[in-house]
């Protein structure tokens, strides 16, 4: 796998924004390097929508934030140097068990060598709670580098 | 399909056998307004008549509290059975456990979709969901007779030490059942939604029934992770053969809750004490370091029952 060709996954958390800050200053103008930003949209179980009509405009919202996020990204890895069309986006609506496993399942579809996810510091009960999707993907990743911004 | 003359009869014939003094109020088919549906009326489905007795409450922990208006208790009037009718309820809420916040809702489809998923299975409420003419669901659920694990634990009076020897393998041994049970769901990519030691109903003949299924939470990175703090808190309450709180042994065993660390403690509910070995030195340890992975000193936690299922069965030999 090509370590220059990076996954960044982000969120709308500090964390996130921390990590799309730190790969913006260590790649900067360097050639070679290929980031695709990933925003997965978070599909709640169809048990969340009374109707088929509340999903889709839950999902049209999400839709737009992700699309200001996506931009905001980007034009923050322009402004340290990286050229337009080394950068990617991408925004799958969740279909898979956890953030963490839709974030794998593309570093594994086309190859990633190097996935960045940023940490939002949970507690040990969160964790216990909720999950990490940090911790998720140290413990799930195959064939890549992963660096976890904190 | 029973006629709606035909289940007025039935049902006059059943409040006269049961010496009920009320009669047939009205005859409903279309359900979408649950709080004028109430006792007497008669609810014609595509899959039955019922008679309707009442509201059900919520009846946490053995007491009676708020009524659930979109809960009826019924007779199914083509042979008496008792069932439990559901009707459509969607609510959405911020719920609280311990200091943590998460949105929860409440769904009609998930339930009728685990009912369907569950059929047969002697783990789970049985019943079947049907639509009402406006498109309503509906789910018509045989009635589980039985006290709640909850009221079965409480009244049992032993000390922990009888308790321990008597009354937890077998009820522990139940619970295994119950749980594997839990882990089917999870396996199928559902949740209960709503572990808590009263929605587990002991049957007659010695089986843990859960039910209840119709909360939903936005689960995160973890599917099953509330369900998961749920069990903690079943598995610690059998095994302490009722809870362990702060609260009762800075009152009643000091020299215990001077020993208690911030480790013992549930990472959620911090006055929850989990590492129940300090209170009760004989309980064997690779039962103890089961409640350990619902504690605050955790290494790691269960990522699923089925995890939890493999340890309890090492540990399960240790019991009489």
């Amino acid at each position: 796998m090509d370590p220059k060709k990076i996954l960044l996954a982000i969120d709308d958390s500090d964390s996130a924004l921390r990590a799309v800050d730190y790969v913006a200053r260590l790649i900067g103008d360097s050639p070679g390097f290929q980031v695709t930003i990933i925003h997965v949209i978070e599909d709640p179980s169809e048990d969340y929508f009374e109707t088929e009509e509340q999903r889709r405009h839950y999902l049209a919202g999400q839709e737009e934030e992700t699309r200001a996020l996506l931009g905001k990204t980007r034009a923050t890895l322009e402004a340290a140097g990286l050229a337009p069309e080394r950068i990617a986006y991408k925004a799958p609506v969740k279909t898979c068990d956890s953030m963490a496993a839709c974030i794998l399942s593309e570093q594994e579809d086309e190859g990633f060598g190097t996935l960045v996810v940023g940490r939002r510091g949970l507690s040990k009960a969160e964790e216990f709670l909720f999950g990490s999707i940090s911790n998720r993907i140290i413990h799930y990743a195959r064939n890549c580098t992963v660096w976890v911004v904190v | 399909m029973t006629s709606s003359e035909q289940a007025v009869e039935l049902a006059r014939a059943y409040l006269s056998r049961e010496n009920l003094n009320y009669d047939v109020a009205h005859v409903v088919t279309d359900t979408s307004e649950f709080f004028d549906i109430g006792r007497g009326d008669l609810l014609l489905l595509p899959c039955g008549a019922y008679l309707i007795r009442g509201n059900e409450r919520e009846g946490r922990f053995g007491l009676d509290d708020e009524v659930k208006h979109w809960v009826k208790r019924a007779v199914d009037l083509a042979d008496d059975s008792r069932k439990v009718v559901k009707l459509v309820f969607h609510e959405r809420y911020v719920n609280k456990i311990g200091p943590f916040t998460y949105e929860c809702f409440r769904s009609p489809r998930k339930e009728a979709r685990i009912l369907d998923l569950v059929t047969g299975h002697p783990h789970f409420m049985q019943g079947i969901s049907v639509e009402d003419p406006k498109g309503n669901n509906v789910r018509v659920i045989d009635y589980v007779y039985g006290p709640t694990l909850h009221h079965h634990v409480s009244i049992l009076d032993l000390d922990h030490e009888t308790y321990f020897q008597q009354a937890l393998p077998g009820l522990l041994h139940e619970l295994r059942q119950a749980l594997a049970a839990l882990a089917f769901l999870h396996r199928h990519g559902e949740k209960h939604g709503d572990i808590r030691r009263d929605h587990l109903i002991r049957t007659p003949d010695e089986r843990l029934v859960w039910i209840d299924f119709d909360y939903n939470y936005r689960h995160g990175e973890r599917l099953a992770g509330l369900d998961l703090v749920g069990v903690g808190n079943v598995l610690t309450f059998v095994v302490g053969g009722g809870d362990q709180t702060l609260h009762d042994l800075r009152r009643n065993r000091p020299e215990v809750f001077e020993r208690l660390r911030v480790e013992d403690m549930s990472p959620v509910f911090s006055n929850r004490v989990m590492n129940l070995k300090k209170l009760f030195p004989y309980l064997p340890d690779r039962l103890n370091r089961i409640l350990l992975h619902f504690s605050a000193g955790a290494e790691v936690f269960y990522d699923t029952v089925d995890e939890l299922l493999a340890d309890l069965d090492e540990a399960r030999p240790d019991l009489n």
